[in-house]
């Protein structure tokens, strides 16, 4: 029965329905194992509610474009520091995921509702190297975050750190 | 195939909870909608990547992706990042990233289930299931190891002591899955002085997340390590020695005195009268205290290892009856536990420092065991004794009949691992005893244990040893990565009954004067039937059939020093020897190491039926010799004064003060697949070990990032620091030994007394250096150091009179 069935039906928060290739749909483990839970009822669509419709298209044409890919291990272990050697992110998916900080947002905690994790990788490099570099003060200022240390306390951090200060 | 979607709306669900394991949250889709403290993320508001942070397990992945000193740089940012940075797993991480390879005691395994859980592990970070408490190994920081285990001392471990970051409170749905979770009353980060990165990591990493190490700290202490970074350097003045003359009124009494001078009796005395100067003190380090005896007191003076006073924080007499002012029993020998003892959780004492016990050797032949813990109010300490076994007391073994240890036969060696412990005499009497007594009453009874003697052995004919070390074998610690799922419960078991002794000599090499041998003893502590047995000793050989040693032959000499030796170390894998007024140090490997690593590797989970796993693996090794593997120079071409070696480091002071810090295993971190084999195959090291200098804010190297480091950085750095490629072994040791029998009894009485320049004829020339002895444990160097000449103020021409002082360098 899954062999005849190349498609699966996803409703997103919004009501939208989105009819999409199983293996496009597989990226997301969250989905490959609903699938597996709908079993065979055809024409079932799988409810979304955490994701809009544009979030979705977006992360749709992530996981099309990554859908020949092999799966990572359902149970792969992020241990495996392999991936994260390094923090850059591929040419492509550097491309995809030039877009504005509220779409960057939703497209991470989708991913993580999705429980796609290379795209949550990507997500969270590109968080992370917005942060990287940048001294505590650029840093709140970027995101907004009020101190909320005493300048003594901020000192005592200070030369609690210094040993990893290059 | 996508179907367009008709409207974009902007979805209001987005800031809710998620649970964090997809499948979870997958079948029960409703569920996760309702979270109050999602809250500030309004429908309206234009939501930025900022809204991620409060998600606490999408924050951690972001900062998972980034370096340490990025890391350690955030914490500044507001206290939530603050908590957040500081989660032990990140630091786990980094701390395997850059340290794949840690020395083989060095790593402290958890149970393989919470290694798997990972920081991204989002799985495990939801998952209810419970993290194994910790399993010790090795003496660790004392900081680095908040939560204790229950497991390690039988005898404390029926006290029901319960690991602080038991996360059996922790219900599902709580923890990292809950963002905003109480930011504004979590414990700030500054507040606590001190000990606030402990206090922080339990508090952020509850539950699976905390594995009862303190990585960040870990990782601080082996990146200091490998800069040669010392935080802070303070100096204790040793207390006094007698004058010579007081000592030797002490002989009118029935026990003389020891004289520790690694000369023979009749030139002790000069040589004491000689180093008036010179305090000779043994010193005991463990995670909290350091522990000096002279051997003209019967005193243990306690210091705290962390505080900077003069004072000792504790004094430890002799148990009642064995010393008067008329006849003192005099220490002879101190060491403490290489177990790690988890803290006596009833006292709520101050976390900062674990208890420990030591062992106190004295004069008489009598020995105590004590458990060193903080008092209550966290600045004194108290002590218990254990273990007290009477002096003179013929041990109630069947062999001791013909070989007791004779009162007055001081044991100048010993070594702790709870339970075991073994001394061994003056005379050579080495005596094995079991700190398990058959039954296993609480000592707050007031009862005073006594150890059971498992076995003396008497050597009459060999040289004395220099280095007595012990340690458990077959221990997890030997396996070779740390993500080997294979220990068992039976290994954890069996890692505390099965022990190797070893005594590491130096022998007369003709011609090469001198090298190293070793012999080993097991030590089996089954229930009710322990096996003490002769282990294999080990021969310094080259790797061909031509490792016989027969003269003369036209071959190339085996590798040893001339002279006397003035440094010898061993750490179960490593042997050194540094010669006198020699400026290389001399690295043997042991052949066993690498077959229990391989073993290791291969066999696991391993059966415990020891024995047959025991005596391959001896089979295996008996053939091997010991294999030169490295000559260590620096780039400064000064006599090494002392040497200390453990855990594959090795520290080495010169003559001009200089303090070096070797990392022998370093290879290991290059090409962990190749050299291992390589390495057991022919002995040899891959590369140049390389050195750091030991100063204050050293730089080494700036991180390496989590690849771990880096063949070309590392040489690059090294050329920094000008140090030397491999030093040419041409320069061809053949001297003649002078009078190798006459001396070679007495040369190697062991430490502290080891006078550096006992050498009679060399007092007048030399003067003594400036630092004599080194010692080290994990966060800091000890050493006895000349007071007046400093450390890096050149070649020690001071004047006046030389006090002696015991500086610290800590790296915590």
């Amino acid at each position: 029965m899954a062999e005849k069935k190349q498609t699966v039906i996803l409703q997103t928060s919004d009501d939208e329905q989105f009819t999409v290739e199983k293996v496009v749909a597989e990226r997301s483990a969250m989905i490959k194992s609903m699938m597996e839970d709908l079993g065979d009822q055809e024409g079932q669509a799988i409810p979304l509610p955490n994701v809009s419709s544009s979030v979705l298209t977006k992360i749709l044409e992530y996981c099309d474009h990554h859908k020949t890919e092999p799966l990572p291990a359902p149970d792969a272990n992020d241990a495996d520091d392999s991936r994260r050697k390094t923090s850059e992110i591929g040419e492509w998916d550097s491309r995809w995921i030039q877009v504005d900080q509220e779409m960057l947002f939703e497209i991470i905690l989708a991913a993580n509702y999705l429980d796609i994790k290379p795209l949550l990788d990507v997500g969270c490099k590109t968080v992370a190297n917005m942060i990287k570099g940048k001294t505590p003060e650029e840093i709140r200022k970027l995101f907004n975050i009020t101190n909320d240390f005493t300048p003594e306390e901020e000192e005592q951090i200070r030369k609690e750190n210094e040993w990893a200060e290059e | 195939m996508l179907k367009r979607p008709r409207s974009v709306s902007p979805s209001s669900e987005c800031g809710g909870n998620f649970d964090n394991a997809g499948s979870l949250s997958s079948k029960r889709p409703n569920t996760w909608r309702s979270n109050e403290h999602g809250a500030q993320v309004t429908q309206n508001a234009k939501r930025s990547v900022a809204d991620l942070f409060p998600f606490q397990e999408i924050f951690l992945r972001i900062l998972s992706f980034l370096s340490p000193n990025e890391l350690a740089s955030i914490q500044s940012v507001d206290k939530y990042w603050a908590k957040m940075s500081l989660d032990p797993q990140l630091w786990k991480r980094l701390y395997l990233a850059r340290y794949p390879h840690p020395h083989h005691s060095r790593l402290i395994y958890t149970d393989p289930q919470s290694l798997e859980s990972s920081v991204n592990d989002a799985n495990a970070l939801s998952s209810p299931r419970t993290p194994k408490s910790l399993r010790p190994i090795a003496r660790l920081p004392s900081r680095a190891f908040p939560p204790p285990s229950p497991r390690r001392s039988p005898a404390l471990a029926e006290g029901q002591l319960t690991p602080r970051s038991t996360p059996s409170s922790r219900k599902e749905g709580t923890g990292y899955a809950t963002p905003f979770s109480q930011r504004s009353t979590e414990p700030d980060v500054g507040k606590q002085k001190g000990r606030e990165v402990d206090e922080v990591n339990s508090e952020v990493g509850h539950g699976i997340r905390n594995d009862g190490v303190d990585w960040k700290l870990m990782l601080r202490l082996g990146t200091n390590w490998s800069n040669g970074n010392v935080l802070s350097q303070s100096s204790i003045p040793l207390p006094p020695s007698p004058s010579p003359s007081i000592s030797s009124d002490t002989q009118s009494s029935a026990i003389p005195p020891l004289t520790l001078s690694p000369s023979s009796a009749s030139e002790s005395h000069q040589t004491h009268h000689r180093d008036a100067g010179i305090s000779e003190q043994y010193i005991a380090l463990s995670p909290s205290y350091i522990f000096i005896a002279s051997p003209f007191s019967p005193l243990v003076q306690v210091h705290s290892s962390s505080s900077t006073s003069n004072t000792p924080i504790g004094i430890i007499p002799p148990p009642p009856g064995w010393s008067n002012p008329k006849r003192p029993d005099n220490i002879t020998c101190v060491v403490s536990d290489q177990s790690v003892l988890p803290p006596d959780d009833t006292g709520d004492s101050d976390s900062d420092r674990l208890p420990t016990r030591i062992a106190v050797f004295y004069q008489s032949g009598g020995f105590v065991t004590l458990i060193i813990s903080p008092n209550a109010r966290g600045v004194g300490i108290t002590w218990k004794r254990e273990f007290v076994n009477n002096p003179g007391i013929r041990p109630p073994s069947l062999r001791s009949r013909t070989y007791g240890v004779n009162p007055g036969d001081p044991v100048v060696l010993a070594s702790l691992h709870y339970p075991v412990l073994v001394s061994c005499t003056k005379e050579f009497n080495l005596s094995m005893y079991s700190l398990t007594s058959p039954s296993q009453v609480q000592s707050e009874s007031g009862q005073i244990r006594r150890p059971r003697h498992l076995q003396t052995l008497k050597s009459q004919v060999s040289f004395h040893p220099a280095i007595l070390t012990l340690f458990p074998t077959h221990s997890p610690s030997s396996s070779p990565s740390p993500f080997s799922a294979g220990s068992s419960a039976q290994d954890e078991k069996n890692e505390t009954d099965q022990f190797k002794v070893s005594l590491t000599y130096c022998t007369p090499l003709y011609p090469a004067s001198w090298t190293i041998a070793v012999q080993e003893f097991s030590v089996d502590l089954f229930s009710n039937n322990d096996v003490v047995r002769r282990g294999e000793s080990f021969h310094v050989g080259r790797n061909d059939e031509d490792d016989e040693i027969i003269w003369p032959r036209k071959i190339k000499p085996l590798v040893g020093v001339k002279r006397k030796a003035v440094g010898i170390g061993s750490d179960g894998r490593w042997c050194i020897l540094v010669g006198d007024r020699d400026d290389k140090i001399q690295v043997f490997s042991l052949p066993h190491s690498h077959d229990d690593q391989q073993q290791a590797a291969k066999i696991r989970p391993r059966s415990h039926v020891r024995n047959q796993n025991e005596q391959k693996s001896a089979i295996d090794v008996a053939d091997q010799p010991i294999i030169h593997s490295q000559t260590l120079s620096s780039k400064y071409h000064s006599d090494i004064t002392s040497l200390a070696l453990h855990s594959g480091r090795c520290v080495s002071s010169n003559k001009e003060g200089k303090l070096l810090i070797w990392e022998l295993d370093d290879e290991e971190e290059v090409d962990p697949a190749t050299t291992s084999t390589s390495i057991a195959a022919s002995g040899k090291m891959g590369k140049m070990i390389g050195y750091v200098e030991v100063k204050q804010g050293g730089r080494r190297s700036i991180w390496r990032g989590a690849t771990g480091p880096q063949v070309l950085e590392r040489e690059e750095s090294l050329d920094i620091e000008g140090a030397e490629g491999p030093s040419p072994s041409s320069r061809t040791m053949w001297p003649h030994p002078q009078s190798i029998s006459s001396a070679a009894r007495s040369l190697f009485l062991p430490r502290p007394a080891i006078d550096m320049s006992s050498v009679t004829e060399q007092r007048d020339r030399e003067r003594k250096p400036p630092i004599r002895y080194l010692t080290f444990d994990e966060e800091k160097i000890v050493g006895v150091v000349s007071a007046n000449t400093g450390v890096g103020e050149g070649n020690g021409r001071g004047h006046g009179i030389q006090e002696e002082v015991m500086k610290i360098w800590n790296f915590s």
